[in-house]
C-alpha cells in the first residue's frame, strides 16, 4: 500500500515539476504572428503555441532542429507550408495529431461566418 | 490491530471485485468472443480430417492431444500479430467489423448487408487517396462504374459540363483552388448548387460568392458536401492545387 502510494505521488511531483521547469525556462504558450495581414484577410487571428502541452507528448528533439528554429518568431510557418506537411502540418495533418481544417484549435478570433 | 483488519478488508474487497469483472465477461469485448468462434469454425474441419486418418485404437487418445494442440494453436492464431487472418478490424462503435479473411463475413450486422468489412472492401481494389478512403474521382475518371442516371428510364441524361474556375485563396502563401465543375456535374444537377431550396449555394457568375475557408470550415460553401458526402477537408491539397504566382516584390 505505502509503496504504491509512494510511487503515484512520486509520479504526480515529477509531472509537476516537468511542467513547471518548462515555464521557468520561458517555454510556456508561444505567440506565433508573423503573418497579421494575411490572417486578417482570411478572418482568423494570432496562433498561441502551447509548449508545454506538447512536450507532454512529445520530445524536445522531435521538433528542434528539424522542423522549428529553436527562436521565437524564426520559422515562416504559413499555411501553404503547413497544408504541404511542413512545420505543424508535419503531424497535423489528420494522421498524428488533429487536422487542418480545425482552424480555430490554433488560431484565436476566428470570425463566424453566419 | 485495526489496520491489519482495515488491510485484510481492501485486500477481500479488491479480490471479490477482481472476480466479479471476471466472471461478468467485462474482459472479453463482443467482438472479440464473435471472432474467437470464427477462428473455431474455420478450424473444426482440419482437425476432423486429422482425427479420420488415426486407427481406431490410438483414436482416443489422439483425439485427445490433437484436441489440446488444437487449443494452443487456436490462442497462438488469435494474437499471432504476423499472421493476416488474425487482425480484427473495429467499427467506429467498437463492434467487431471484420477480420483479416475477405471470405469470411465479420458479424451479423455485415452478414445482413448492414455493416462493412475492411478486409473484403481491400480485395476489391477500388482506388485509394492519401488517407485511404475510396477515391470516387478517381472512379469515375478510369470508368470502374456505370451509375444508371435516373430510376425513370425515360429520363434523358446531360453529359457533364467541363469548365474548371480558378478561386483565389486570400493571402500570399496557400495555393489557389481549382473548382471543376465536370465531376461535379458528373454526379449533381446543376440546380443542386445554382438554385438551391433556401438559396443557392453557388451564384452563377465567377467571383461573386465571397467565400472563405473558415466558412468553408464551418459547413458553407464547398462545406455543405465535402466532410459530409464527398472527399473530407482534411485533404487540403485535392483543392488548393493551383500554385499561386510568384510574389511581385
Ligand atoms: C511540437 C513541437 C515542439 C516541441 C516538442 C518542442 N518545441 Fe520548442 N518550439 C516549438 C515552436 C513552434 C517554437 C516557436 C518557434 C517560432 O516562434 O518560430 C519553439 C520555440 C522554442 C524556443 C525559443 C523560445 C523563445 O522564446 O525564443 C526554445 C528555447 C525551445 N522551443 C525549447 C524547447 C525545449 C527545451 C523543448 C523540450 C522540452 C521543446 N522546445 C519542445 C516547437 C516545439
Ligand atoms: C511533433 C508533432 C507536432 C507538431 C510539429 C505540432 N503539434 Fe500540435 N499537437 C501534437 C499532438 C500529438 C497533439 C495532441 C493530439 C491532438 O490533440 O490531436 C497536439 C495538440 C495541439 C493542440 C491542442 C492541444 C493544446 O491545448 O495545446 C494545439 C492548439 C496545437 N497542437 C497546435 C500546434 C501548432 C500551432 C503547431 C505548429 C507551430 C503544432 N501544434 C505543431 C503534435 C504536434
Ligand atoms: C496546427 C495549427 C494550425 C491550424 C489547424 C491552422 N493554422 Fe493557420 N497558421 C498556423 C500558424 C502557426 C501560422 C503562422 C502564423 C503567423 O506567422 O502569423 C498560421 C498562419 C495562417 C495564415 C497566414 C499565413 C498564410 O498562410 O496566409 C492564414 C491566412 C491562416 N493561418 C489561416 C488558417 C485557416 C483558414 C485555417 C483552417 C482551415 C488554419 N489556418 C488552420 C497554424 C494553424
Ligand atoms: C457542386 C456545385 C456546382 C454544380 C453542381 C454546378 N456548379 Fe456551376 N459553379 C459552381 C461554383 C463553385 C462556381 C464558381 C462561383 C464563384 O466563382 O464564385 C460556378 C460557376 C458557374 C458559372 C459561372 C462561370 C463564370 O465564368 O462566371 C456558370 C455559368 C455555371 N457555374 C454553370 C453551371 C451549369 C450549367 C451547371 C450544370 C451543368 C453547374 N454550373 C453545376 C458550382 C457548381
Ligand atoms: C453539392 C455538393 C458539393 C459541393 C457544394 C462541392 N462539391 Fe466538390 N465534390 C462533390 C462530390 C460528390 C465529389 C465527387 C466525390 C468525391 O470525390 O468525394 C466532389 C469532388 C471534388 C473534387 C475532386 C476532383 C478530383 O478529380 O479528385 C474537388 C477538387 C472538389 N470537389 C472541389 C470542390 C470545391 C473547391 C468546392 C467549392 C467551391 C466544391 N467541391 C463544392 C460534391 C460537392
Ligand atoms: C473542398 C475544397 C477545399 C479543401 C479540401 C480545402 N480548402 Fe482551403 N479553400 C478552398 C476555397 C474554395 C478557398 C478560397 C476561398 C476564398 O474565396 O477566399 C480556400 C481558401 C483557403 C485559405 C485562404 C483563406 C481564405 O479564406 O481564402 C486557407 C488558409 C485555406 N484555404 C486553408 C486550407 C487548409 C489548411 C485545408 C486543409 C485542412 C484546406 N484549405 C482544404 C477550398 C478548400
Amino acid at each position: 500500500m505505502k509503496l504504491i502510494l509512494t510511487v503515484v505521488i512520486a509520479t504526480f511531483i515529477a509531472i509537476i515539476a516537468q511542467t513547471g521547469s518548462l515555464q521557468a525556462a520561458g517555454l510556456g504558450d508561444i505567440e506565433i504572428d508573423n503573418h497579421a495581414e494575411s490572417k486578417k484577410e482570411a478572418g482568423v487571428g494570432t496562433v498561441i503555441y502551447t509548449h508545454t502541452q506538447h512536450a507532454k507528448r512529445t520530445k524536445c528533439a522531435t521538433c528542434h532542429p528539424s522542423i522549428f528554429k529553436k527562436e521565437k518568431g524564426a520559422n515562416q510557418i504559413n499555411m501553404g507550408a503547413n497544408m504541404q506537411g511542413e512545420y505543424c502540418g508535419a503531424c497535423h495533418n489528420g494522421m498524428m495529431a488533429f487536422p487542418m481544417f480545425h482552424c480555430d484549435k490554433c488560431h484565436t478570433d476566428v470570425i463566424q461566418v453566419k | 490491530m485495526r489496520s491489519i483488519y482495515k488491510n485484510k478488508l481492501y485486500l477481500t474487497l479488491a479480490l471479490v471485485i477482481g472476480f466479479a469483472l471476471l466472471f461478468s465477461g467485462f474482459v472479453l469485448p463482443d467482438g472479440v468472443a464473435e471472432a474467437k468462434e470464427l477462428t473455431a469454425k474455420k478450424n473444426a474441419p482440419i482437425m476432423l480430417a486429422a482425427a479420420k486418418k488415426d486407427t481406431k485404437k490410438k483414436a482416443t487418445k489422439r483425439k485427445k492431444a490433437t484436441e489440446r494442440r488444437a487449443t494452443k494453436k487456436k490462442a497462438a492464431n488469435i494474437v499471432d500479430p504476423t499472421d493476416p487472418t488474425s487482425v480484427l478490424y473495429l467499427d467506429t462503435a467498437g463492434k467487431l467489423a471484420g477480420i483479416g479473411d475477405p471470405n469470411v463475413p465479420a458479424s451479423a450486422s455485415v452478414k445482413a448487408g448492414l455493416g462493412w468489412h475492411p478486409a473484403a472492401l481491400e480485395a476489391t481494389g477500388l482506388p485509394k487517396d492519401r488517407y485511404g478512403l475510396i477515391d470516387w474521382a478517381a472512379i469515375v475518371r478510369k470508368n470502374m462504374i456505370k451509375p444508371r442516371h435516373s430510376i425513370n428510364p425515360n429520363d434523358s441524361e446531360m453529359p457533364p459540363m467541363d469548365l474548371d474556375i480558378i478561386i483565389k485563396a486570400k493571402g500570399d502563401y496557400v495555393n489557389d483552388v481549382k473548382y471543376p465543375h465536370w465531376i461535379h456535374t458528373y454526379w449533381l444537377k446543376c440546380e443542386v448548387c445554382h438554385a438551391t431550396k433556401g438559396g443557392a449555394i453557388f451564384i452563377p457568375a465567377r467571383g461573386s460568392n465571397n467565400m472563405t475557408m473558415v466558412g468553408i470550415v464551418q459547413g458553407k460553401w464547398c462545406g455543405r458536401c465535402h466532410g459530409k458526402v464527398a472527399f473530407p477537408l482534411t485533404d487540403c491539397q485535392r483543392c488548393h492545387t493551383v500554385p499561386k504566382k510568384p510574389l511581385k516584390k
